[in-house]
């Protein structure tokens, strides 16, 4: 009897000090460990512990400061990450709430589309054409998922993006170029990052080529690999360990003897310079496809150094799946000035009369274009 | 603060288990009750207070109910607990209602509902009667009364536990390693089906029912259902198995909440598996004392609508909730009256499909706060749309989540229970084998929920760094 009762209480010794062990364990590490400010692999900065103040205690502030403060800087955060979705995997799941888990590789975001916020956008679109007096044309660009369904998980049927393709279609009183049945001709081809979001350098050359004056051809292009280890945002959502890197290239025109300069200008000043449309500096960190044009920055103005009096001046008004593209249309303008309103504020007209604007384009991704909420300030 | 976080699991519990067990005997309880008002305060700062001034009233109350049994005394304590709890949880409700009964614009208070307040307010009532009926003896140490009150474990998702069944624990308990060791498993399969199931589930229910209602096909809205209906009970009862672990990790027993509902061969079993401890405090303080049936079958269908009808509204200040309590008042009264009997005649398998339709059909009345959506859904659900019997989503839904439902539809049986227990047996003599197992699994399983609780938090603010 007594011994049974010895047998009986050893397994209950084992469970319980192995769960004292394990919390107190966590607990004990996470005292010691330092804060880490900024996540690599989620690209985000991480929440620092919380401050301490009695209004901040009465109103509760403090206590979910403290709690987002603390599953931020949990230990193997990553690694806990990771393996959530790779259980999720094993179950069976066709996506993570964040990404679809697509085929050879890909991850596809999960994105919600903003009805109301493209109507209002479309119709700032057209505000802007009414009041200026100049040539000007949109381009949105579809996302992976729309172009490379056949990679989305079996079944999977969204709809969001056609409908709002519709109501570009229908809505915007200026020419509109529709690059999707473009990409899907070349859905076979490396033109989306399987990692990122972004569109790859040869999905902007499609893009381009469709809407380019000139005969372009691939065969013009030296193409060089400048990165063979970008993981993208869709990796961050999911950190699968199972998912290969992506590489980035660039395209050089063959016979381009002209000399750029790109120049960075936040609130009118100058805050970086560089010789070409590409910033090196990011193939070192994270972020890589910011190699493109520097990532997002309020003006940045590409210019030849040659001028030549055929070639225009352009206007890009755009989000980041224009920084791959804009290399392209550089080669063939004087001067192609890209802001973003999302962190450009002062309106178009300003940009146009200081830069003598010939004409401007519109370029966006279908998401950003639908729920970017900043694209009214382009008629300030 | 919610068991399946990070600050719970990881801050909160163990500095709490490592405060008790350090102390000395005669001063836990008051150590418990400190970390239950830290444990309240932290999610709701200012009603803490509230909570500190019902415990303070209830505690006075007691001492006067038994000083001479006076009815008003009684009458008037119970009057404040239901006064607190309609003010707090129902004013702007009936606020709502004559607004829009008579077309009134009165001002709503905007309260935000004290989390809680429906258990404890609930159990300070049960302690009154008791008193009054001589069912439990007074309390005459504030600060054991205000543990049983506050006690963290059971404070914010019940079981709604009743003085009597843990008097003599709250003064004196023991602490062995059997319980201890008993709570920790408890507390980890709960913790499980919270964080591991019904949170994968509500994924799904919610992609369902936050689609185009109108547009949804047959099998889409059985597959939302099934899966809100599988979230609720590992929700509840993941929540309830949580708490009567971390009871037991500090000396107390809980009376069981949930007991396989699903398993229900009717109705009337389901609710007597069914968020067991609410269900006997209606019986004990409302059904029995209007009569219960022993006033004949006229008054015991009205006594039956009274108890649902509240049993609803008690789940949320809303008429849904009154509409789904109603409506399992009408069932219980159909089976009462003929139904029960003809149940019992037919093969089980009829009874177990009767129902658990039943009961689905119940969760979409309880999920949908609105009477179109509720009425919308079920149109789906029969095929009364347009969106035809499945589409390509429905095939994804189904296809992407079939894993987790039937781990889900096996973990809503007793089979587990039933495995484990038989397992369990046959490694009875070999003690540090059986110990070894149950380590390995408990740590997957607690690894895993750490994996999901701290995920979930994940925020996509991608690419920008101001």
């Amino acid at each position: 009897m007594n011994e049974n009762k010895n047998k009986k209480s050893v397994s209950n010794i084992l469970v319980s000090v192995a769960f004292l062990v394990f919390i107190a364990g966590f607990f004990g590490v996470s005292l010691f460990l330092e804060d880490k400010v900024f996540s690599e692999s989620e690209n985000r900065h991480l929440a620092g512990s919380p401050e301490l103040s009695l209004d901040r205690v009465a109103d509760g502030s403090f206590s979910k400061d403290f709690e987002a403060y603390v599953q931020d800087q949990f230990p193997e955060r990553d690694g806990l990450m990771s393996l959530k979705t790779t259980s999720e995997k094993a179950l069976g799941k066709k996506d993570n709430g964040l990404v679809y888990f697509g085929e050879d590789g890909y991850l596809f975001a999960l994105e919600d589309i903003d009805m109301e916020q493209l109507d209002k956008n479309i119709s700032y679109i057209n505000k802007f054409a009414e009041e200026n007096d100049i040539d000007m044309k949109i381009m949105v660009v579809p996302t992976a998922s729309e172009v490379l369904n056949d990679k989305l998980p079996e079944h999977l049927y969204l709809n969001a993006e056609k409908n709002a393709f519709d109501a570009i279609e229908k809505g915007v009183d200026i020419p509109f170029e529709d690059v999707r049945d473009e990409l899907k001709e070349h859905s076979d081809e490396y033109i989306y990052y399987r990692t990122d979001h972004h569109w790859t350098v040869l999905g902007a050359f499609y893009a381009y080529e469709s809407i380019s004056d000139r005969d372009v051809e691939l065969d013009d292009y030296e193409i060089k690999e400048v990165s063979r280890d970008f993981l993208g945002t869709n990796y961050s959502k999911a950190l699968l360990s199972t998912i290969g890197p992506d590489s980035i290239h660039r395209f050089d025109l063959e016979n381009d003897k002209a000399k750029y300069r790109m120049e960075i200008y936040d609130k009118g000043i100058v805050t970086k310079r560089f010789d070409e449309p590409y910033d090196p500096e990011y193939l070192l960190q994270k972020d890589k496809y910011s190699y493109f044009l520097s990532g997002n920055n309020p003006v940045t103005v590409i210019e030849k150094s040659k001028k030549e009096e055929t070639e225009k001046n352009t206007l890009v008004v755009k989000d980041s799946f224009a920084h791959c593209f804009i290399p392209f249309i550089a080669a063939e303008r004087n001067i192609v000035v890209a802001a973003d309103m999302r962190y450009y504020r002062n309106g178009l007209a300003e940009l146009i009369e200081e830069y003598e604007i010939d004409e401007v384009l519109f370029l966006y991704n279908i998401v950003n274009f639908s729920n970017d909420r900043n694209i009214v300030f382009i008629n300030r | 603060m919610v068991f399946s976080s990070i600050t719970f699991l990881f801050y909160f519990l163990p500095v709490i288990i490592g405060a008790y067990y350090l102390a000395p005997c005669k001063i836990r309880n008051l150590v418990l009750l400190a970390g239950s008002l830290f444990f309240y305060a932290w999610g709701e700062p200012v009603y803490v207070f509230l909570m500190i001034i019902s415990i303070g009233l209830n505690y006075a109350a007691g001492i006067l109910i038994d000083k001479d049994r006076n009815k008003w005394i009684l009458a008037a304590g119970v009057a404040v607990n239901i006064l607190i709890l309609g003010f707090f949880k129902y004013a702007d409700f009936l606020i709502d209602t004559v607004n829009r009964m008579f077309s009134f614009e009165l001002a709503y208070f905007e309260l935000p509902l004290p989390i809680g307040i429906s258990f404890y307010t609930f159990q300070a009532m049960s302690y009154l009667i008791d008193i009054y009926r001589r069912d439990v003896k007074v309390q005459r140490n504030v600060i054991d009364f205000a543990t049983y009150i506050a006690l963290f474990p059971q404070l914010i998702a019940g079981p709604i536990v009743r003085l009597k069944t843990i008097e003599d624990k709250l003064h004196r308990r023991e602490h062995n390693w059997e319980l201890f060791g008993s709570g920790v498993r408890r507390f980890v399969i709960g913790l499980g089906k919270k964080v591991l199931i019904a949170n994968n589930m509500g994924i799904i229910w919610d992609c369902v029912s936050k689609g185009d209602l109108t547009q949804t096909p047959v099998l889409t809205a059985w597959i939302g259902i099934a899966a809100f209906t599988l979230q609720i009970y590992f929700d509840f009862s993941g929540y309830s198995d949580m708490a009567i672990g971390l009871g037991r990790m500090f000396g107390f027993e809980f009376p069981e909440n949930f007991r396989h509902p699903y398993m229900s061969k009717s109705i009337t079993e389901f609710w007597r598996r069914w968020h067991i401890t609410l269900g006997s405090w209606f019986r004990e303080y409302v059904y029995i004392p209007l009569g219960g049936n022993r006033k004949g079958i006229r008054v015991q269908i009205i006594n039956i609508v009274i108890v649902w009808f509240l049993t609803g509204l008690w789940h949320g200040a809303s008429w849904n909730f009154a509409l789904w309590g109603l409506y399992f008042a009408v069932i219980l009264v159909l089976e009462k009256l003929f139904l029960l009997k003809l149940l019992e005649r037919i093969p089980a398998v009829f009874s177990h499909i009767y129902t658990i339709l039943l009961v689905m059909v119940s969760w979409v009345i309880f999920s949908l706060e609105d009477t179109g959506e509720i009425i919308q859904y079920l149109g789906s659900m029969t095929g009364f749309t347009s969106a035809g019997f499945a589409d390509s989503m429905s095939i994804y839904l189904l296809t992407g989540n079939l894993i987790l439902f039937l781990i889900a539809g096996i973990g809503a049986t007793s089979y587990p229970v039933k495995m484990m227990s038989k397992t369990g047996k046959l490694m009875e003599n070999r003690g540090v084998l059986k110990g070894m197992a149950e380590c390995i699994l408990m740590i997957a399983v607690l690894i895993l929920c750490t994996a999901f609780i701290t995920a979930s938090t994940y925020n996509p603010f991608l690419y920008f760094r101001f």
